[in-house]
């Protein structure tokens, strides 16, 4: 019993067999994850996976059908306001009151969470890169500004987990930018928890500590940046293109002791620099014609599409 | 308290909205108009107007005590006085219409039926049995007789009919469905025999008598007629009413009555300044003599309401509504009157300087004051508070759902029951506020168009008890009970917006049970059901008095047949339900 609950304090977020269920479909389906102190977490999956369904039961906006939600070990089911007081979320997109300036919005979340300072709501627009515009009606805002705003009202309280939905939806490539340093000064520096869910892999693939990949409302992958790296060379390390990837296999396999993987036109092998001239020597040797040579990168969404299939679509 | 904080950001935010500016300069206008628009009967309107301008003080009293046509002059008065007495008296000693209708329609059923030598079967077997010109004749002249008793008792049902308007006239509880049946029973009957009997041939006259014999038995009718329950007033109570009301108060030389004693008092005045022509004398004159008039108008209505009361008997207002003659009876509106007029009749208050809520608004029966003008303007101007708070109330809640705020809002650290407290707290809140611009803009108003006069305040609380009252105390109870009105609708609007979602249908839905109950007001008030609807019972201020606290459009003005105790744990008991329902079902349904 003791050793549970030291568990739950080390983890600021944790999900219990979360389901829910919209008529008879599973929006979720037993969902189990932790989130731990500092960690920035990656939320990655197709279109209708259940992303921001998750995200939506753990700030509150929809009630789970089952499991339970544990923040800084409290469950929110029976701690609601304590619970939703450490986090700042921003759901899908960011809504706003348009006859109100950007500042008035902010200002009025801050009152209702009690903790109004104007000069924390300047600081936070800074961060978000609003200072400017600030004190415009949010109905002349830009996609990006009203995404930026959302960013910002999700930080006025200083939450201890933060859950972004998509944040860098609408935002340009100097914003991406700047958010992903400020997400990891965040993390790393104030020991900030983020949940983060987004369809660029490669922004998660170098902000995220952890990626997690959901499917159908299944979990399919949780695992860390590093393990994701191992694991990926089981694929080898090389590749080549050429119009007979099965005899060149084949050749790989028997002459040089190694396994290699058919890809259409590719095959993949794992070699070191030193040996790959001699394989090509004996491709060549053997009639092969050879399109490229080239080393593989693995990338997050290779591992994504390799896990859950292209044909993935909704 | 976090709800007050909720409440708070939430009319921050207003004050960034447009609206709220347009909505307080159209209160403000509206209220201009009132202003204009307010013409209070005053005092002086109430004064009776005997003399001229250049005519002495007694010129006028000779007016007032020897015209037999002059309005408000002693014989007039005395004439409607008599009336009531005459009335009243009548009914105790009148034959029953009742037994009349009984009686005559037996005897067309004795025409008609075997056994009587003269009726019409007995005549026609003769005639059938030995067709001469004797019988002929015979039984022509019964076809005649009874043609005649048959319209006559259809006339006398048809014009029974066509007096029942008259309440007097009535002597028993009969509905109209049921005069209408034994009425068109008379009626068929006498279109059954032909006009002209002599033209007829022997076959034809057989015929017709066949016809009436077989096709007419007035049995059921009789019974129905012997089934209605007679009106009865123990004459010892007739004679308490003429007693109290007529005997000890009309106008009798030498005696010691209430109209002898007033009228001594104008003599008096008439005798002493009888060669004034000054226009202070003159007024003082009429003043006495107004005495005089109200004194035998609450002579009238008390006589005439205590006479009404009887004659409902035992019967609620409800089962009242059905019997002919009764279908405008209130009782709580009879025995209102009844209790006020007698307060003023045992206190002397003649000269009718008081405020009542009984002409609330229209005539103060004193001076005009401020507060006539400010319960004037705040009984218009609350209707247009009403349809502000039910906007506001339907913009901060599904406007929230359907501009998708509510989700920026719902991830804030309170629970769902606080977050629709805060916000219900904040229509309140906004009610409050144009209440009081209403209320200090009106007696500011007031103030400047007729000053401020302190008059009494007389209340009929719960139709028995007489509650005297400042305008100030009256005037915050008034609030009280508006506030508690809009309260009702803004509850209606939470609810309907938080099931919808959709700001128009929200507001639509508001609208039509707002629209549906101005209309209850002005088309069911005579329903007996009505007192199971909400809307019977939203109107508190109606009980300390027949005013309504909106002037019928947020409220019905009528009682139902409730009363003050009823009606308060019936609203309260609805308001609390109807948010009940719109925490639960806000609670429950997700937000995204
Ligand atoms: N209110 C709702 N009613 C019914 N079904 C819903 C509702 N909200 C979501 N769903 C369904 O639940 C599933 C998960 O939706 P969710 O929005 O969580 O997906 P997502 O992973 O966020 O997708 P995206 O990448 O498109 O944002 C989908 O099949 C969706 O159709
Ligand atoms: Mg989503």
């Amino acid at each position: 019993m003791e050793k549970k609950t030291e568990k739950n304090e080390k983890s600021v977020l944790r999900v219990v067999n979360l389901t829910k269920q919209y008529g008879s479909r599973n929006a979720i389906d037993r969902i189990n994850f932790s989130i731990k102190k500092g960690e920035i977490f990656g939320f990655v999956g197709a279109n209708g996976a259940g992303k921001s369904t998750t995200m939506k039961i753990i700030t509150g906006l929809a009630e789970a059908t089952s499991g339970d939600v544990f923040i800084d070990g409290k469950r929110l089911s029976n701690n609601f306001e304590k619970c939703i007081a450490q986090v700042g979320s921003m759901i899908e997109t960011p809504l706003f009151y348009p006859y109100l300036t950007g500042f008035q919005n902010l200002k009025y979340f801050a009152k209702l969470s009690g903790s109004y300072k104007r000069s924390r709501i300047i600081e936070i627009a800074n961060l978000v890169g609003l200072t400017g515009r600030l004190h415009e009606k949010v109905q002349n805002y830009s996609l990006g500004m009203k995404q930026r705003l959302g960013i910002a009202q999700s930080l006025l309280h200083n939450p201890k987990l933060l859950i972004l939905d998509e944040p860098t939806n609408g935002l340009d490539a100097n914003g991406i930018r700047e958010i992903k340093n400020f997400l990891v000064r965040l993390a790393k520096q104030k020991g900030v928890s983020i949940m983060i869910s987004s369809h660029i892999l490669a922004i998660m693939e170098s902000l995220c500590d952890t990626i997690c990949i959901i499917d159908k409302g299944k979990i399919v992958e949780t695992k860390t940046i590093d393990e994701i790296k191992k694991s990926c060379n089981r694929f080898g390390t090389h590749f080549i293109r050429t119009s007979k990837p099965n005899f060149a296999g084949m050749i790989i396999q028997d002459k040089f002791n190694t396994k290699a993987r058919i890809a259409g036109d590719k095959v993949l092998f794992e070699t070191t620099e030193k040996q790959l001239p001699n394989i090509i020597v004996e491709l060549t040797h053997n009639k092969i014609p050879i399109y490229s040579v080239s080393e593989i990168n693995y990338s997050l969404e290779d591992i994504y599409l390799d896990v859950i299939g292209t044909d993935n679509a909704v | 308290m976090k709800i007050f904080r909720l409440a708070n950001a939430e009319l921050g935010k207003l004050l960034h909205r447009p609206a709220i500016y347009i909505m307080t300069a159209f209160l403000a206008l509206a209220l201009v108009i009132t202003a204009f628009t307010f013409n209070p009967q005053s005092k002086s309107d109430n004064l009776t107007n005997f003399g001229t301008p250049t005519g002495s003080v007694s010129e006028a009293f000779a007016i007032f005590n020897s015209s037999t046509t002059a309005t408000d002059s002693k014989h007039q008065l005395e004439t409607a006085l008599n009336s009531v007495y005459q009335d009243i008296q009548a009914f105790s000693t009148s034959e029953s219409e009742h037994q009349n209708l009984l009686d005559s329609a037996k005897s067309v059923n004795a025409l008609l039926t075997t056994g009587n030598a003269n009726s019409l079967p007995e005549i026609l077997y003769a005639f059938i049995n030995s067709p001469t010109t004797t019988n002929r004749t015979a039984l022509n002249n019964v076809l005649e007789a009874t043609n005649e008793s048959i319209r006559n008792q259809a006339l006398r049902v048809y014009n029974y009919c066509a007096g029942l308007s008259h309440l007097n006239n009535i002597d028993y509880y009969a509905t109209t469905s049921e005069i209408n049946e034994i009425e068109t029973v008379f009626l068929n009957l006498a279109s059954a025999i032909p006009v002209n009997i002599e033209t007829l041939s022997n076959e034809q006259i057989v015929e017709t008598s066949e016809n009436l014999r077989t096709s007419f038995n007035l049995s059921p009718t009789i019974s129905k007629i012997e089934g209605f329950k007679k009106i009865t007033i123990p004459s010892e109570t007739i004679t308490k009413i003429t007693t109290d009301y007529y005997d000890n108060i009309k106008y009798q030389e030498g005696s010691d009555t209430l109209l002898t004693n007033l009228f001594e008092k104008i003599e008096n005045f008439a005798h002493i300044n009888g060669a004034s022509t000054e226009k202070a004398d003159k007024t003082e004159l009429n003043k006495l003599i107004t005495e005089y008039k109200n004194a035998t108008y609450i002579a009238i209505s008390l006589m005439q309401n205590s006479f009404n009361l009887e004659k409902a008997g035992d019967y609620s207002n409800a089962e009242l509504k059905k019997y002919i003659g009764f279908s405008n009876y209130n009782l709580y509106n009879i025995n209102e009157q009844i209790t006020l007029n007698q307060h003023l009749l045992d206190k002397e208050m003649f000269h009718g300087e008081y405020r009542t809520n009984l002409n609330f608004g229209v005539l103060s029966g004193a001076e005009p004051s401020a507060y006539d003008f400010a319960f004037y303007a705040v009984q218009i101007l609350g209707i247009i508070i009403a349809i502000f708070c039910m906007f506001f109330a339907v913009s901060i809640t599904s406007g929230e759902f359907q501009n998708g705020t509510i989700k920026m809002v719902a991830t804030r650290p309170y629970t769902r029951r606080k977050l629709i407290s805060g916000k219900h707290l904040a229509c309140y809140q906004f009610m409050g506020i144009f209440l009081l611009f209403v209320s200090i803009a009106s007696l500011a108003i007031g103030i400047a168009m007729n000053g401020f006069t302190f008059t009494s305040h007389i209340l009929v609380f719960n139709a028995d008890t007489v509650l005297t009252l400042p305008d100030f105390v009256v005037f915050l109870i008034y609030l009280a009970s508006l506030a508690l009105n809009i309260i009702f609708y803004i509850s209606i609007a939470f609810l309907l917006s938080t099931i919808f979602r959709s700001s128009t249908f929200a507001l639509f839905a508001t609208f039509l049970i707002y629209f549906f109950g101005v209309l209850f007001n002005a088309i069911a008030s005579a329903s007996s059901w009505l007192i199971y609807t909400p809307f019977a019972h939203l109107d508190l201020f109606k009980y300390l008095g027949n005013a309504s606290a909106s002037n019928g459009f947020l409220a019905i003005n009528i009682t139902t047949g409730a009363n003050f105790v009823v009606s308060t744990l019936v609203l309260l008991g609805i308001i609390f339900a109807v948010q009940t329902a719109t925490k639960i079902i806000f609670n429950k349904r997700d937000i995204a």
